[in-house]
């Protein structure tokens, strides 16, 4: 009995070495950015620098790295995926890659279509940053490759020190899905571009979207900060700069401590959402000073209030001429009001829907001076 | 049936749970999604519901014959020939579910984690184990099954924790019961066969300790509710972290949602997921081999480990067959056959038990 025990055993061990799916580290090139754009006869072009590590057998297994920037042309995705694999050793993985970006071009198609084999393929990392080139992805992985340091993980913790800062939208490959789904939803996503100035990549704001494509309109940092604000997101800080009116050359920077948002519909002409957002803000840098005074505070609170529901008005007209719903309003009326999404439902719904933004400003906490 | 050894209630809590928690669990939100919209969990919760009501059915049942398998008390209510046309459809039955099992998850597991290795290799070692398992006693079952409990509970631990960490939007629940009631009943037929392996009732009841007692039913309640809170978790979470009509491009919501999941030391928690739930569905499998072996074995008067290595081959072959001549077996039909297995034979088995009041005694006044 137990040589048969043993015997099975023996003859069941080759079976659960599973060495048909190991991805050995040598024969794989690492690929941490890709960039896709569209190149002419309706080709796209894809861009990426291809990590190599080589191990040295002279050198008692010494690990040096180097990296390689390779380029291929194809009709789809997959294809230019394919050329890239004839021009290097081993095979392109996306399976570690931290940042996609698309040239601006790319992104005015449908960028399902362009997205959807990377969807398919079970290895891609889905955690990965999203990014819009403000020219060509091309240009910018083009410098980066140039450039020792910086290369994908620089664009990643650059991407992720903006989410922190309330500065951008947090998505990820997998939460674009969700929206490019979703008709009632819409994103941004981080604008690269490369500064001719002192030659680096920057993040210069974000790309509005609208259905699954960019609609070509671009939000500064500061107009961002705001938007999430009355999304109702706040990440570890979120710092304002606002000059104020009849005083000569005052700024005031505060960072927001907390938000809360309250959100009304009435039905009209058209769809009428009154929001009303509240954020309690900490003072960072007031030179004026007096902040032990009420009445300064109350001086302060006013203008601000001002101030901001001002910028928020301007902002809902730009998303509006734009047709972004980044609020998920039709979301709001499919959960809530599913008569009314009934009869305005369609590409173009945000027309039927008029915000008016109120923002109510409070200074709360006093810093370490007053 | 004589049985050496016996299980108490609590222990057959872990007998149930193992064996319906499985493979149906992938992609359920995606099934329930399909039929019934946002309001799949309701789905889910009338489902569960039922299953309870079955349960209690097949209760009433087997309380009329302790000590005594489906396979032992259908020739009681039956006659020796018709009970053995039923034991027989049983096996048959439960055959094709084995091999139903087999064939999703093999699948499941090349397009995930393992594409490159060879299907055979996959099918010989869910052979072996099958065979191995199966050739246990009871109480080594319950030994096994009761500590990979743990295991279930460590991949709801993973689900929770993915849930709390990734984007959530509660509107893609809303508004409630927006696709009618009619609809909503409808979508339970998708459902019923997540649910699967509560049957397994019938014959695991006869190792009861106490079984004229509703005491011993406790197990058996607790093991449906525990399942239907898992499942309605894992649809109202996927619901609220995929829109609509992503879920309904995504056949594996389950494994989706995971894969997609960073966290500053793991990422990609769907191949721990999927390495952790080839045992929970390798227990499916052992208990559904553990009970149609009863039925063989006496079905033809083999011994239990013979029958068991008979079965083993039948689902070999059942299954390699399905997917090497890349043969579906349609969802419907399992659904099918659970309603009919789990509900309607046991339905007129207890009527005919009740209307000629056939006992247990019976058989002695025979022999």
């Amino acid at each position: 009995m137990k040589k048969t025990k043993l015997l099975i055993i023996l003859l069941i061990l080759p079976l659960i070495t599973s060495c048909w799916d190991e991805r050995l580290l040598k024969d794989t090139r690492i690929v941490y950015l890709a960039g896709f754009d569209t190149a002419e006869n309706n080709n796209y072009l894809t861009t990426t620098i291809i990590r190599d590590i080589i191990i040295s057998e002279s050198n008692r297994g010494h690990t040096s790295v180097s990296d390689e920037l390779v380029m291929g042309k194809g009709s789809t995705m997959s294809e230019t995926g394919l050329k890239i694999n004839r021009s290097v050793t081993g095979d392109f993985d996306l399976a570690k890659a931290r940042v996609i970006m698309f040239g601006k071009e790319a992104a005015e198609k449908d960028i399902y279509r362009l997205l959807d084999g990377i969807y398919r393929n079970p290895r891609v990392n889905l955690h990965s940053k999203f990014a819009l080139a403000d020219n060509t992805a091309n240009e910018i992985i083009t410098h980066l490759a140039n450039d020792e340091m910086q290369k994908g993980e620089f664009l990643y913790e650059m991407i992720a020190s903006g989410e922190e800062n309330t500065e951008i939208q947090e998505i990820t490959l997998r939460s674009i899905r969700t929206y490019l789904f979703d008709d009632g939803k819409d994103f941004t996503v981080p604008v690269l571009s490369l500064d001719e100035e002192d030659s680096k990549v920057k993040v210069t704001g974000a790309a509005l979207f609208h259905d699954r494509s960019f609609t070509g309109e671009t939000l500064n940092p500061d107009e961002i900060t705001m938007l999430l604000l009355l999304m109702g997101r706040r990440s570890e800080q979120a710092i304002l700069t606002k000059k104020l009116d009849g005083e000569d050359n005052v700024q005031v920077s505060f960072n927001v401590r907390n938000v809360s948002k309250k959100k009304n519909l009435e039905i009209k002409e058209k769809i009428h959402v009154d929001i009303e957002l509240e954020l309690v803000v900490e003072v960072v840098d007031y030179p004026p000073d007096h902040l032990e005074k009420q009445e300064a505070i109350d001086h302060l609170n006013k203008q601000l209030s001002e101030i901001l529901t001002e910028r928020a008005d301007a902002l809902f007209k730009k998303l509006q001429t734009n047709q972004s719903d980044l609020l998920g309003l039709g979301r709001d009326l499919m959960a809530y009001h599913p008569d009314i999404w009934k009869e305005i439902k369609g590409e173009n719904y945000y027309e039927e829907i008029v915000v008016n933004p109120k923002v109510k400003v409070k200074v709360g906490k006093i810093n370490v001076v007053n | 049936m004589k049985v050496k050894s016996r299980i108490s209630s609590f222990e057959l809590f872990f007998v149930l749970v193992h064996t319906m928690v499985g493979v149906g669990l992938l992609s359920l939100p995606y099934r329930t999604n399909i039929a019934a919209g946002n309001d799949g969990w309701i789905s889910v919760l009338i489902t569960g519901i039922m299953i309870q009501l079955i349960v209690l059915i097949i209760w009433f049942l087997c309380r009329k014959f302790p000590n005594l398998t489906l396979y032992d008390f259908s020739q009681v209510i039956l006659g020796k020939t018709p009970g053995s046309v039923v034991n027989l459809l049983y096996i048959l039955y439960t055959l094709i579910v084995v091999s139903y099992v087999f064939v999703i998850f093999l699948e499941t597991l090349k397009r995930w984690i393992l594409p490159e290795t060879p299907a055979w290799i996959l099918f010989l070692m869910g052979g072996f184990l099958l065979i191995y398992g199966g050739t246990s006693t009871i109480k080594q079952m319950v030994a096994l099954f009761s500590f990979l409990f743990l295991f279930i509970l460590l991949l709801c631990f993973i689900k929770v924790l993915v849930f709390h960490d990734s984007p959530k939007d509660i509107r893609y629940l809303l508004p409630i019961g927006s696709n009618g009631a009619w609809t909503i009943l409808k979508s339970t037929s998708s459902t019923f066969v997540s649910f699967l392996g509560f049957e397994t009732l019938l014959i695991y009841y006869a190792f009861m300790k106490q079984p004229k007692k509703l005491s011993a039913m406790k197990g058996a309640f607790l093991a449906v509710l525990f399942v239907i809170l898992v499942y309605l978790f894992i649809v109202i979470s996927s619901t609220i972290l995929l829109s609509p009509d992503e879920i309904n491009h995504t056949p594996e919501p389950v494994l989706y949602i995971l894969s997609a999941s960073g966290m500053t030391l793991i990422s990609r928690f769907d191949l721990i997921f999927l390495a952790i739930m080839s045992l929970i569905v390798v227990t499916t499998i052992i208990s559904y081999t553990f009970s149609a072996s009863i039925g063989i074995s006496k079905l033809i008067h083999v011994k239990h480990k013979t029958s068991v290595i008979l079965f083993g081959v039948f689902v070999l072959a059942v299954s390699a067959a399905f997917y090497y001549l890349e043969l579906a077996i349609p969802g419907q039909w399992i659904n099918l056959l659970i309603i009919i297995f789990g509900l309607i034979i046991p339905i007129i088995l207890l009527f005919i038990t009740i209307i000629f009041k056939r006992e247990e005694s019976s058989i002695h006044e025979k022999n």
